[in-house]
């Protein structure tokens, strides 16, 4: 958790103007919250992840496999082995 | 709780407290009436479909540093989600004093509004931004 001082004339997160408390507000909301002046952050205050950007990230159909070079060996070998049959035939 | 009058209904928008410039609030969750209606009934059936939450605020305006506009305005620019919180009363939340959260985006915002001799107010209608939609505290 972080520290914030509200620093503004309206209660924060129901934390009256001037009291010191800790919570964990995501880094959009605290950027808007000390931008129109409301609170102050405390020292040593970590960012917290925004919930947009904490969403699940793996590919889904249709996405383009990430590279990798253990995928590009693989897809090599394969193309090996094609040739091959096709050499066979 | 029983009757009661609302005298102190709790407006927080994007952690801020702004109840002192609201002067209504009605928290919508509609549901879609899905037809489900087949041959051989003197009656229509509904199913209960999607779900959608809509929380309207009357706000008196305010530019002072750190107000009414200072907090909608940025969140309507920028399109971004932010938390909305109401409760019947200001006291913390209760079973009987029950506070209605959503995380929300504002996709209209009249910043001035009003006649001559009138206070400048306007209405806020903030939508359901999340598949949690409008969920229901109790302590």
């Amino acid at each position: 958790m972080n520290t914030y001082t509200v620093v503004g004339d309206k209660s924060v997160l129901g934390h009256e103007p001037g009291e010191t408390f800790q919570a964990d507000i995501p880094i959009a909301q605290e950027e808007r919250l000390i931008a129109r002046g409301a609170i102050e952050p405390g020292p040593g205050n970590t960012p917290l992840a925004d919930p947009d950007e904490s969403v699940d990230r793996s590919p889904r159909d249709g996405d383009e496999e990430p590279f990798s070079a253990e995928l590009a060996e693989r897809e090599n070998n394969d193309a090996g082995d094609d040739a091959g049959e096709r050499n066979e035939l | 709780m029983g009757k009661f009058v609302l005298k102190d209904a709790y407006v927080e928008v994007d952690g801020t407290d702004l109840s002192n410039f609201a002067s209504s609030v009605t928290v919508g969750q509609p549901a879609d009436e899905v037809e489900a209606t087949g041959f051989g009934s003197d009656y229509r059936e509904f199913l209960q479909g999607l779900k959608d939450g809509t929380i309207t605020v009357a706000f008196f305006q305010d530019f002072d540093a750190g107000s009414v506009h200072d907090t909608l305005n940025p969140v309507y620019q920028s399109g971004d989600t932010f938390p909305l919180v109401i409760r019947p009363t200001s006291a913390a939340a209760s079973a009987t004093n029950p506070e209605f959260q959503m995380t929300a985006r504002l996709f209209d915002y009249t910043p001035l509004a009003g006649g001559v001799g009138e206070a400048a107010t306007f209405d806020a209608a903030f939508r359901n931004a999340d598949q949690t939609g409008i969920v229901v505290a109790t302590s």
